[in-house]
């Protein structure tokens, strides 16, 4: 949370308040927020509150983000006012009216620009970039969890993991390119059939995994049906095919190990058949 | 209050997520979110609009089918994908970084082979030096910054006067604050090390005094900033 003092000291004063001084006690609280998106809305908003602000807006500039733009409140981008410089204006931290020293402006607007690219880096820890799925470490760190849970609460869940038939082939006859476009078509396939709570990965090359809530055996056998269906379109022109393997906690297994080892020997049965 | 109206705590935890998931489509350029009307809060169990701003050349029914996958995942109550502008015509056409080519660019931050000390090299038009500074400290690689840039031409009126590390996750920035006869400055930045985010945040805390070009000579004859 972003203390009110510390915003009304950025606003112009006969007493010309350090920015800096704003700043860096914006910084050490930054290093406490759970989430930089959290903090940027935050400083927009406790400054629209505080000075009884018509709107305020921050353009940000941040590669490889690119330009991103915040509107106080969370609000859409609607009207002259907000979408002229959503759209063309420069990197800034804009208010109406203009209340702000413009070293101030300036000095906030960088610092929202690290917040922001703080939680990219944080995303990007745990996913994959090629698909934007869970990577292997996160899937792991998220199955031990789903395991613990299951084994304490009795929470029902299917681990369902899958690879794709041929995908070697398809690299070789289509190349590399080729073959990342199916794999980010299977990564929004994937994510277009799951729910709250539901979890995709992506494990290996052409590994992935899921973890569903439930266990009807449906789930699992119904998966490879489901992400064909999901991602037909995109995949015509591959001539690829899913093999899946599914387990259910806590019936099956009660530690991850070996829930991905029954799962993983389905797996390359329903290959084999 | 960031969004007004019902929403529990993870909620809009939720709600940070799928925007920043967004946000990283590349054509993305805002997000918003609101009730079931033009200005609606957001009620318990009422249809929440994602309002999704983006480029003109963006692939809208393709990102409209997106955002709905992951709000789903991220959001347990009825979600409507908006995108805006409503026309490509009335798009904002690139979502490009505008760069100063007049700017000094940072071009390496590296340690020396023994590791003592830090290099940087920075470049501005044909121009490019390299200055160090003790690796032992943070500090060490502002001055480096500095000297670099007195290397340029600028008799540079500015000292570190702290340099601190943040760190949000497991991302981390350098603040580099500098204080002296030009004032004080302050930048923030991000590195791929402490010593690159901390020559960055330096450059960045620079970078408005520096486009002045009444206070540049030409490169050699000021002698490099204050060491500590």
């Amino acid at each position: 949370m972003v203390d009110r003092n510390l915003l009304r000291d950025a606003v112009s004063s006969p007493e010309e308040r350090s920015a800096h001084a704003l700043v860096a006690a914006l910084a050490a609280e930054l290093a406490q927020a759970d989430s930089g998106v959290e903090f940027i809305y935050d400083a927009l908003d406790r400054l629209v509150d505080e000075h009884t602000l018509v709107d305020a807006l921050l353009v940000i500039d941040t590669p490889p983000s690119g330009r991103q733009v915040f509107h106080a409140g969370r609000r859409p981008i609607r009207g002259a006012w907000a979408e002229d410089r959503a759209s063309t204006g420069a990197p800034g931290l804009y208010t109406d009216p203009v209340i702000l020293q413009p070293e101030a402006a300036e000095s906030l607007s960088h610092l929202c620009a690290v917040a922001f690219r703080l939680d990219v880096l944080t995303h990007d820890a745990s996913h994959d970039a090629l698909t934007g799925l869970l990577n292997r470490r996160s899937f792991d760190d998220l199955l031990n969890r789903a395991v613990s849970r299951s084994v304490r609460y009795g929470w029902t869940f299917t681990l369902a993991v899958m690879d794709l038939n041929r995908f070697k082939d398809l690299n070789d006859r289509l190349g590399h390119p080729a073959g990342d476009e199916v794999l980010r078509a299977v990564g929004r396939g994937l994510r277009s059939f799951l729910r709250v709570g539901d979890v995709a990965a992506r494990i290996g090359g052409d590994e992935f995994a899921v973890i569903l809530d439930g266990t009807d055996p449906e789930l699992g056998r119904g998966l490879s049906a489901r992400l064909s269906g999901a991602t037909g379109d995109m995949l015509g022109w591959a001539d690829i095919a899913f093999a899946v393997g599914s387990a259910t906690a806590p019936d099956e297994a009660t530690d991850a190990a070996k829930l991905l080892e029954i799962a993983d020997r389905r797996l390359y049965e329903a290959k084999g058949r | 209050m960031r969004v007004e109206g019902g929403l529990t705590a993870s909620e809009q935890v939720a709600l940070d997520r799928l925007e920043l998931e967004l946000r990283k489509l590349p054509e993305v350029l805002a997000v918003g979110f609101e009730g079931p009307g033009e200005g609606a809060p957001i009620s318990d169990d009422a249809v929440i609009t994602v309002h999704v701003f983006v480029t003109g050349d963006a692939p809208r029914a393709q990102i409209e089918q997106q955002a709905l996958d992951l709000g789903r995942l991220y959001v347990d109550r009825p979600l409507r994908v908006q995108l805006a502008p409503e026309t490509d015509e009335e798009a904002p056409a690139v979502k490009t970084a505008r760069v100063a080519t007049h700017r000094v660019k940072l071009v390496d931050v590296d340690l020396t082979d023994d590791g003592t000390n830090v290099e940087v090299t920075v470049e501005r038009g044909d121009s490019r030096v390299v200055a160090s500074g003790p690796a032992g400290s943070l500090s060490g690689s502002v001055d480096a910054t500095l000297a670099a840039l007195g290397e340029l031409g600028w008799s540079v009126p500015f000292a570190v006067s702290s340099c601190v590390r943040l760190s949000v996750g497991t991302a981390g920035a350098v603040m580099v604050h500098l204080a002296g006869g030009g004032g004080e400055r302050l930048g923030v930045a991000t590195g791929s090390t402490p010593q690159h985010a901390a020559v960055k945040a330096t450059l960045q805390a620079l970078n408005r005094w520096l486009d002045d070009p009444a206070r540049r000579s030409p490169a050699g004859t000021h002698p490099p900033a204050p060491r500590r």
